[in-house]
């Protein structure tokens, strides 16, 4: 018999034998890879059962009823914001390259394990959803940033009037020997600094009276760690509490393009700069809409639910809308009974500054 | 047909090794979201709620349905529950209710305060049954100590014991203010090991001798100095059937409860069905089946 007639009268027999042997190989793989044997899920009654002990069953119906009761409704909104943003909004290539960018970030910073638990902490399957999850934050602030904008009267103009926002920058030049005194309970600081200290600070000052761009002199000069990003400190407003006094005082002062006198603080001379006041230009930022979402709650709900409508994305479980119209409502009530004294500024702003002051 | 079922058997058998076992609720398609060619469900819902903590959801139930086995008093559970939240309401007096809801509202902060009561009944069970190999681990001791400064004081303290007065008189005569307490010692108590290698087998009773501990320090200068201090110890007890609670509390912290659950799990042969609760659980326990 040659091979050919072999295979011919023993097909079968070998197609069996290259399916088992296909078995074997996956459960050797499985059984590399350390993923854990699982039983086959189980019935009881109609209902799957989650575990045993003891012979008590705990079943799946109990289980959800449980993470419900503590997750339930946080989830649910999570996943309806998501559809909601993803669908209102179009993907643009500059979100792809952000999201992409970002995504590669996260990456190597966390490795593949690390970053899935953090996926899945937020409701995504795994790492390669990174992705993903920065195309729905784009979309979340677009479609609020959007809202602002259409609504500059009624919430932007007023926001600004009450909180002057802007974006500040910062050169910091440090000097070691510095004095304080305080004098009805104003401390002031005098630096007293070495030749070196100087003339770095009249370097500083020469290139910005050249016209050298801010962020070029701070990138080559600045002392703070903010000098990689060209002194950029981010977010900045009346009610923000993160800087030293005298550094808020002036960053205070400050309108769009102007740069202030040196002023000095425990960590030697400072230089700011004011990048913008325009909230046009800030739209970007998130801790500028943070600080608008916070004293106008509706900024951040009634755009979703304006694109829900719209879209007819609607939660048709009852208990679960109740409850979701609820914290909403309770959460836009808060706009009621703003105040002047309410915080706009993200509390967890830190900065060189400040972590040297702790 | 038979050889055509037969490998129909075999590939169903292939696709089912790469597969991973979920469970389902009840219900699975009754829709939660929809609109816009979205349609989400209960069965969504629960695959996504189940990406959350659910470690802490299983051991709450665990730890009831041990505590059942293990016919914990829950009474006294309740009792203890309700103490502690009388006790908060006396704390926080008008911001009583501001703080529930920083926890998430009475009901869920009583669920997590009895579980951690009922959890410590289930501890208190789970050192009954394994006290020798505590006490062969912690080796505990009840013991009083005093310190001195010199040899003289703390002997002049050993010989007023030996000649008959109590350890307690004996502080007061060594014009000591503030008289030692009873308190159990263990191998891992955070005293110096000289302390820790004398009661390891010491004998009922006080000790003959002062214990002396050296400890060096570095003054500013770099100079290193040793102190000498000498501890009169009184042994009072090594039978741990004797002071079996003050032991149970001494190592009360010392005991991670992930043994504890181990303990039990083993003893009431778990078996877990969904891949994402056994991927929680046997990644923290053993004797997950």
């Amino acid at each position: 018999m040659d091979t050919k007639e072999i295979l011919k009268k023993f097909w079968f027999v070998g197609l069996i034998a290259i399916l088992f042997v296909g078995f074997i190989i996956i459960y050797i793989v499985q059984m590399i890879q350390n993923q854990p044997v699982v039983k086959s899920p189980k019935e009881v009654d109609g209902n799957y059962i989650v575990y045993s002990i003891n012979g008590e069953n705990y079943t799946a119906d109990e289980f959800y009823s449980d993470l419900y009761d503590q997750y339930g409704i946080s989830t649910a909104y999570d996943r309806y914001e998501r559809y909601i943003c993803n669908n209102a909004v179009e993907t643009t290539s500059d979100m792809e390259t952000v999201a992409t960018n970002n995504a590669a970030y996260l990456l190597q910073q966390y490795g593949e394990e690390s970053l899935t638990e953090q996926m899945r902490s937020l409701g995504y399957e795994n790492a390669d959803d990174a992705y993903d999850y920065y195309i729905y934050l784009q979309k979340s602030m677009k479609l609020r940033s959007d809202y602002l904008t259409a609504h500059k009267d009624d919430i932007l103009d007023p926001f600004v009037e009450a909180n002057h926002p802007k974006e500040i920058s910062h050169i910091l030049i440090t000097v070691d020997d510095i004095t304080s005194e305080t004098t009805d309970g104003v401390t002031t600081y005098t630096a007293n600094p070495t030749d070196e200290e100087q003339a770095k600070l009249d370097a500083v000052l020469a290139a910005l009276e050249e016209g050298q761009a801010f962020a070029d002199v701070a990138t080559e000069y600045s002392d703070d760690s903010s000098a990689s990003s060209g002194g950029a400190l981010g977010y900045f407003d009346d009610n923000n509490t993160s800087y030293v006094t005298v550094f808020a005082e002036t960053a205070r002062t400050l309108t769009g393009g102007q740069v202030s006198e040196v002023i000095t603080s425990q960590y030697g001379y400072h230089i700011i700069y004011c990048d913008t006041d325009q909230p046009e230009e800030m739209m970007d930022d998130t801790d500028f809409l943070n600080a608008v979402f916070a004293e106008y709650p509706s900024a951040y709900y009634q755009p979703l639910l304006d694109a829900a409508n719209e879209l007819g994305i609607e939660i048709s479980d009852s208990e679960l809308k109740a409850a979701i119209e609820e914290d909403i409502n309770s959460a836009m009530s808060v706009e009621e009974n703003t105040d002047d004294t309410n915080t706009g500024s993200d509390p967890e702003t830190t900065t060189e500054t400040e972590s040297e002051a702790q | 047909m038979k050889k055509i079922l037969a490998v129909l058997f075999a590939l169903v058998l292939l696709a089912g090794c790469g597969s991973n076992a979920q469970t389902m609720v009840s219900d699975p398609d009754t829709v939660i979201i929809s609109g816009n060619d979205i349609t989400y469900t209960k069965q969504d819902l629960f695959n996504d709620l189940k990406k959350n903590d659910v470690t802490s959801v299983i051991r709450a139930d665990l730890t009831n349905r041990i505590a059942g086995f293990e016919e914990i008093d829950m009474d006294e559970v309740t009792t203890k529950v309700n103490d502690y939240f009388e006790e908060l309401k006396t704390q926080y007096a008008d911001s009583y209710d501001s703080m529930l809801s920083y926890y998430g509202g009475e009901e869920s902060f009583r669920k997590t305060i009895e579980s951690s009561y009922t959890l410590d009944a289930l501890l208190k069970k789970y050192c009954d049954y394994n006290l020798d190999s505590l006490v062969s681990e912690y080796t505990p001791v009840l013991a009083k100590m005093q310190s001195f400064s010199t040899q003289e004081e703390a002997q002049a303290m050993i010989d007023n014991i030996q000649n008959g007065m109590s350890f307690d008189d004996a502080c007061t005569e060594a014009g000591i203010t503030t008289l030692p307490t009873e308190t159990v010692y263990l191998s891992t108590s955070d005293i110096d090991t000289q302390l820790i290698d004398y009661l390891s087998d010491s004998a009922v009773g006080v000790s003959e001798y002062p214990v002396v501990v050296l400890t060096d320090s570095t003054n500013d200068n770099g100079e290193v100095a040793t102190t000498e201090t000498y501890y009169v110890i009184e042994t009072i007890n090594r039978d741990v059937e004797e002071f079996k609670d003050e032991f149970y509390s001494a190592i009360g912290s010392e005991i991670d409860t992930t043994d504890v659950f181990n303990y039990y799990f083993n003893k009431y042969n778990i078996e877990v069905y969904d891949q994402d609760v056994y991927e929680a659980l046997s990644s923290q326990y053993e004797g997950i089946n």
